[in-house]
C-alpha cells in the first residue's frame, strides 16, 4: 500500500494536483471494505441467477404472473430501471444545451447511471419472458404496429446513443489515467486506457471533432430519451384496459422518469462523494440543485395524477370504479398513499425550508421518491390487470421468492456494476470541472499529457 | 309457465313414445317453406314453415323446427343455428333472425323427429343495409406509415453514426504527435488506435441495421396468418412437461410424432390441448373427466358433440387419425384408474336431481314418479334431451344411461321413492340437492363456476339463487329461510 501511495503527493497543493488525486484515487487505493462489498453484490447476483435457472427450467409457473394478471415485479422494474435511466439525459445533456456550469462534477456520473438502468432495465424483459429462447422472434417476426416493437426500438437506440454518449466526454480524462496512472495500476487498466484514449493529446484538431461530436449528441439524445419513456408507457396506454387507456401516459412517464433518475442519481453521488471523498466536488450545493429539481418534477406529477385521476374519476365509466376502488381504498391504497404523499409532497417540502435543504435530508427525500416510484410502477402495471374487463372475478397477484430473488440481483447488479465502474474509469470529467473552474477564474486547467504549450487553454473548451 | 313447460314436456315425451310404438306414423315429414328472397343487413328476416304429415296429409302439431345457415369462419366451414320454433296446432311454425352478414345466404330448414324428413334448404340474399359487425376504415393520412419511421430511424441513426464517426476524426489529428507514447512501445502500434473507433461505429451500424430490418421486412410477417415466412406459432406447453429446445427461432407448428405410439399419441393429446382440461395424465382435471381407457370411438363421440361445455372438434380441426393416436396415448395406463361403479342412484343426484328434484319429485323438470315409459324410451330421452332438458350424450355413457333410467323406472314402483338419505345438515343438503348437479360436489368441479371460496358477496350470491344469474336458472321455489341457508353454507365452502 505505502508503494501505492508513493505517487500521490502526501500533501497536495495546488488545485490541478488536488483533482487528479481525486479522481485518480479509487483507482489507485482500494479498501478491504471493497472486495467485501463485491463479494456481496456477485452472492445476490449469484442467487438471482440460481432464482432463475429455476424459472428457465419450469417456466413462469415459478412466479406469481398467472392468465389474468400476466405481467408483475419484472415490468414494473423494467419501466422502473428504464426510468432512472434518465438521470443522464436530463442532467448531463439538457444542462449541457443549456450550459449550466454547475453540472460538471456530476455529469460522468449520471451518464453512467443511464447506461447501467438501460442495461438492467432491458434484462427485465428478457426475464419476462416465458420462453427466452424465443427472443430472437422480435428480429426475425417483428411488426412495428407492436408496441412492444417500438419499445425494442427506441431502448435500443437510446442504449446505443448513451452509449456513445457516456463515451466521447470521457476521451480526455481516458488520456489523462493513460498519462497519469502508472504506478500501483494493473497492466490490462493501462492497455484499456491506451485504446480507449485513442491517441488523445489535447490538441485543438483534436478537440474540434470532438466537441462538435458532443454538440450533435447532446442535442440528439434528449428526444431520444423524452421518446424512450413515452413509448415505455404506450405499451399501456395502446390498450383499451382501465387505468391504462390514458392520454397523459407518455408524460406521465417522462416526468416519472426524470423524477426518479434524480433521485437515484443524488442517492449515488451522495454514496461516492462519502466513499471517495469527493466534497470539494460534490457539494451541498449540488444536492440543493437537484432537490430543486426533485421538487419541480414532484409538482408536475402531482399536476399529472390530478389531471388523470379527475377527468376519468368524474365520469367513472365502467369499470373505472372498480379500479378506483382498489387504488385509493382498496388492496393499493397503502402504496397509492405513500406515493402521492410520500414520494411527491415531501421532496417540495425539503426544498422550500433552509432548514431541510441539507445532505441528510435531501437524500432522504430521494429514498423516499425512488420507493415511491417504484411503487407507482407496479401498481399502475398490477392494479391495471386486476380490473376485470369481463365479468370474472379479480385476480390477485402477489410475487413469489424467485420474483423477490430477481428483483434483489437486478438492484444488486445495478450497485455492482457501479462499484466496477469507479474502479476502472473516472469518475468524475475533469476536463469540463477543469473548464468550468477556469471560466469563474480558478486555476488553469491540469495539462493533458504533455500538451503543446502552443495550444491556448481556450481552446480546449467546448464550442457551444 | 313451469306447469306449461312440464306439460309440454311431457307432451314431447309421449309423442316420443307414441312415434315409436307406432313406427308407421311418422315415416315422412313434408316441410314447406315461405321465404323471402331479399334481405337488409341488419333487419329481421321471418320465414313461415308449414309441417305435414305426408302420409295423413294432416297437419304436424307441436313440432321442434330448426334454421340452420351454411356459413364459414377462420377456414372452418359447417352450419350455424340460427333460429328455432315450434309447430302450432295448423302446423305452422315462424321463424326470425337478424341477419348479421351481407352477401347471398344459404339456409336449411330441419324438422327434428320423430320421424323423417328431407331438410330444405333456403337462399337469401341479404343486402348491405346498415352497418353492423364491419370495423370501420382506418384513416389513411399521406406520409404516415411505415415509410415514415424508417424515415426517423435513417435520421436519428444516421446522426449517431456520424458523431461516433467523429471519433476518427480525434484519432487522425493526434496521429504521428511525437508526444504521443503510444508509439513507442512496440506492443502497440500506432494503427491500433482505430481497434476501438471502429467497434464503436460496427456497434452502431450493427443496431442501426437490425433495427431497419425489422421494420422494411415487416409486410412479409404477418404473424399468425402463416406467409412466406413460415412462421408457425410454438406449441403449448403445459405444467411439467419439458419443452426440448429446437433452435432459437419459433420451432415447427406441426404436431411430433414421438418414437411409439404411446408417446406419439401423449404428444398429440397435449399438442390439441387436451390436457388442459382433462389433466397431463388423462386423468381429468378441474374441469374435465378421466379420459383414460376411453376407445377412440367413445373419444371421437365426446369430441364432435362437445359435451358439457367442452368444445366440439371437428374432422379439420381434430382428425380421426389424431384421436386414434390421443386413444392410444389414454389407453396405456391400463387399471390404473378404477373404472367407478355405476349406480344409478349416484348418476341420479350428480346429473338429474337439481332439475327433476332429489326424490324424482319434479322442480324444473317435470317429477318422474310413475312415468309410463321403457327403460329403452328413458334412455332415448336422455340421449336426445327434450324442450329444456339437455342432451346427456357423450356426458354420460351407456353404463350410466342405463342405469340412471332403471333407476327412474324404479321410482315407478308403487309405495315410498327411493329413501333419500337426510343429510345431518339441512344446508348441506340443499346444496347437494339443488347446486351440486352444475357446481360440483362441495362446489368444486362442476361445469358452473367454482363455489368453493367465491368471491361474490352473500347479497350477490342470495340474488343469483333467487333471480338467477348468466346461464343459471333462478330456483323460485325455495323460501328466503332455505337460500340463507344455502348462501351461508356456500360462504363456508372451501376449495
Amino acid at each position: 500500500m505505502v508503494s501505492l501511495r508513493s505517487e500521490s503527493r502526501a500533501t497536495p497543493s495546488t488545485w490541478t494536483e488536488r483533482i487528479e488525486d481525486a479522481v485518480l484515487g479509487p483507482v489507485r487505493h482500494t479498501s478491504p471494505w471493497y472486495y467485501v462489498l463485491v463479494v456481496f453484490l456477485v452472492a445476490v447476483v449469484g442467487w438471482g441467477i440460481y432464482a432463475y435457472s429455476l424459472q428457465f427450467r419450469h417456466g413462469l409457473i415459478e412466479t406469481g404472473m398467472r392468465d389474468r394478471i400476466s405481467w408483475g415485479l419484472y415490468i414494473s422494474l423494467f419501466v422502473f430501471f428504464i426510468g432512472i435511466s434518465h438521470a443522464g439525459t436530463l442532467v448531463s445533456a439538457i444542462l449541457r444545451v443549456s450550459n449550466a456550469g454547475w453540472r460538471t462534477p456530476i455529469t460522468r456520473i449520471a451518464e453512467f447511471i443511464t447506461v447501467v438502468a438501460l442495461l438492467t432495465g432491458a434484462f427485465f424483459v428478457i426475464i419476462d419472458l416465458g420462453r427466452p429462447d424465443r427472443l430472437l422472434n422480435v428480429i426475425i417476426y417483428g411488426r412495428w404496429q407492436s408496441p412492444i416493437a417500438w419499445d425494442v426500438i427506441a431502448v435500443t437506440t437510446y442504449l446505443a446513443s448513451s452509449m456513445v454518449y457516456l463515451y466521447l466526454p470521457m476521451i480526455p480524462d481516458l488520456a489523462l489515467f493513460r498519462d497519469r496512472a502508472k504506478v500501483g495500476v494493473a497492466t490490462w487498466k493501462k492497455r484499456l486506457y491506451r485504446v480507449l484514449a485513442v491517441g488523445w493529446v489535447g490538441k485543438a484538431s483534436q478537440m474540434r471533432p470532438l466537441s462538435r461530436a458532443l454538440t450533435i449528441l447532446m442535442i440528439l439524445i434528449i428526444p431520444i430519451a423524452v421518446s424512450v419513456h413515452t413509448v415505455v408507457s404506450w405499451i399501456f396506454g395502446m390498450t383499451l384496459r382501465t387505468g391504462w387507456n390514458s392520454t397523459i401516459f407518455g408524460i406521465m412517464f417522462v416526468a416519472g422518469a426524470i423524477f426518479s433518475g434524480v433521485a437515484t442519481l443524488t442517492i449515488v453521488l451522495a454514496v461516492l462523494r462519502k466513499v471517495y471523498h469527493l466534497e470539494e466536488y460534490i457539494t451541498l450545493e449540488h444536492f440543493q440543485k437537484l432537490a430543486y429539481l426533485l421538487a419541480a418534477f414532484s409538482l408536475i406529477m402531482i399536476y399529472v395524477n390530478i389531471s388523470e385521476f379527475l377527468t376519468t374519476g368524474y365520469k367513472l365509466e365502467g369499470s373505472e370504479l372498480f379500479h378506483f376502488r382498489e387504488l385509493f381504498v382498496g388492496q393499493f391504497a397503502g402504496m397509492y398513499w405513500f406515493y402521492f404523499y410520500g414520494g411527491l409532497m415531501l421532496p417540495g417540502l425539503v426544498a422550500l425550508y433552509r432548514r431541510t435543504r441539507t445532505i441528510p435530508f435531501i437524500v432522504g427525500a430521494a429514498v423516499v421518491v425512488d420507493i415511491s416510484m417504484f411503487l407507482e410502477r407496479y401498481f399502475i402495471v398490477v392494479a391495471g390487470l386486476r380490473t376485470p374487463l369481463m365479468p370474472y372475478e379479480a385476480a390477485n397477484y402477489a410475487p413469489t421468492w424467485v420474483e423477490w430473488s430477481i428483483m434483489a440481483a437486478g438492484f444488486a447488479w445495478f450497485a455492482l456494476l457501479i462499484a466496477l465502474f469507479v474502479k476502472v474509469f473516472p469518475i468524475l470529467a475533469v476536463w469540463e470541472i477543469a473548464e468550468h473552474h477556469e471560466s469563474i477564474g480558478g486555476e488553469k486547467a491540469p495539462e493533458m499529457a504533455v500538451a503543446e504549450p502552443s495550444v491556448p487553454a481556450k481552446q480546449w473548451r467546448v464550442r457551444r | 309457465m313451469k306447469r306449461w313447460k312440464a306439460g309440454f314436456f311431457i307432451a314431447l315425451v309421449a309423442a316420443l313414445t307414441f312415434g315409436l310404438a307406432l313406427p308407421a306414423f311418422a315415416t315422412h315429414i313434408e316441410i314447406e317453406v315461405t321465404s323471402p328472397s331479399h334481405s337488409e343487413l341488419g333487419s329481421t328476416s321471418e320465414i313461415t314453415v308449414k309441417l305435414t304429415d305426408a302420409d295423413s296429409s294432416g297437419p304436424v302439431a307441436e313440432a321442434e323446427v330448426v334454421l340452420y345457415q351454411t356459413t364459414d369462419f377462420g377456414g372452418q366451414s359447417g352450419k350455424v343455428r340460427v333460429a328455432h320454433s315450434t309447430t302450432d296446432a295448423d302446423g305452422i311454425a315462424q321463424l326470425r333472425w337478424v341477419e348479421r352478414s351481407s352477401g347471398s345466404k344459404d339456409y336449411t330448414v330441419e324438422y327434428s323427429g320423430p320421424g323423417e324428413s328431407s331438410p330444405e334448404g333456403i337462399a337469401i340474399h341479404v343486402g348491405e343495409g346498415s352497418q353492423l359487425y364491419r370495423s370501420q376504415e382506418g384513416l389513411k393520412l399521406p406520409g404516415i406509415g411505415v415509410s415514415s419511421i424508417i424515415g426517423l430511424l435513417v435520421l436519428i441513426w444516421g446522426t449517431l453514426f456520424i458523431a461516433a464517426a467523429l471519433v476518427f476524426a480525434v484519432v487522425r489529428a493526434g496521429r504521428d504527435d511525437p508526444s504521443d507514447n503510444w508509439t513507442v512501445e512496440a506492443e502497440a502500434p500506432s494503427r491500433r488506435r482505430f481497434l476501438f473507433p471502429i467497434a464503436v461505429v460496427l456497434f452502431v451500424a450493427g443496431l442501426a441495421a437490425t433495427l431497419l430490418t425489422v421494420v422494411v421486412r415487416n409486410p412479409q410477417t404477418h404473424g399468425n396468418l402463416g406467409g412466406p415466412g413460415g412462421y408457425a406459432r410454438t406449441p403449448v406447453a403445459y405444467l411439467d412437461q419439458v419443452e426440448q429446445f429446437a433452435g432459437f427461432p419459433l420451432a415447427a407448428g406441426e404436431t411430433p410424432v414421438g418414437p411409439n405410439a404411446v408417446e406419439g399419441g401423449r404428444i398429440t393429446y397435449v399438442a390439441h390441448g387436451c390436457a388442459a382440461c382433462h389433466g397431463l395424465d388423462a386423468d381429468g382435471g378441474v374441469v374435465g373427466t378421466s379420459l383414460r381407457n376411453h376407445s377412440a370411438d367413445a373419444l371421437e363421440a365426446a369430441a364432435r358433440f362437445g359435451p358439457l361445455g367442452m368444445p366440439a372438434f371437428n374432422e379439420a380441426n381434430l382428425p380421426r387419425a389424431d384421436i386414434e393416436k390421443i386413444a392410444a396415448y389414454v389407453g396405456s395406463f391400463g387399471g390404473a384408474t378404477p373404472v367407478p361403479e355405476v349406480s344409478g342412484d349416484q348418476v341420479f343426484s350428480q346429473f338429474c336431481a337439481t332439475c327433476h328434484g332429489a326424490d324424482g319429485g319434479g322442480d324444473i323438470g317435470p317429477a318422474l314418479g310413475g312415468i309410463e315409459l321403457s327403460i329403452e324410451e328413458i334412455i332415448s330421452v336422455v340421449t336426445s334431451g327434450g324442450e329444456r332438458m339437455p342432451s346427456w350424450r357423450g356426458t354420460l355413457s351407456e353404463e350410466q344411461m342405463r342405469a340412471v333410467a332403471e333407476y327412474v323406472k324404479a321410482l315407478n314402483a308403487p309405495g315410498p321413492g327411493p329413501v333419500v338419505v337426510p343429510n345431518v345438515d339441512e344446508s348441506a343438503t340443499l346444496f347437494s340437492e339443488k347446486c351440486s348437479g352444475c357446481h360440483g360436489a362441495g362446489g368444486v368441479g362442476g361445469f358452473a363456476p367454482q363455489l368453493a371460496g367465491t368471491q361474490l358477496p352473500a347479497d350477490e350470491l342470495t340474488a343469483a339463487i333467487s333471480v338467477g344469474r348468466g346461464g343459471m336458472p333462478a330456483f323460485s321455489d325455495l323460501t328466503g329461510d332455505q337460500v340463507a341457508l344455502l348462501v351461508s353454507y356456500i360462504l363456508t365452502l372451501q376449495p
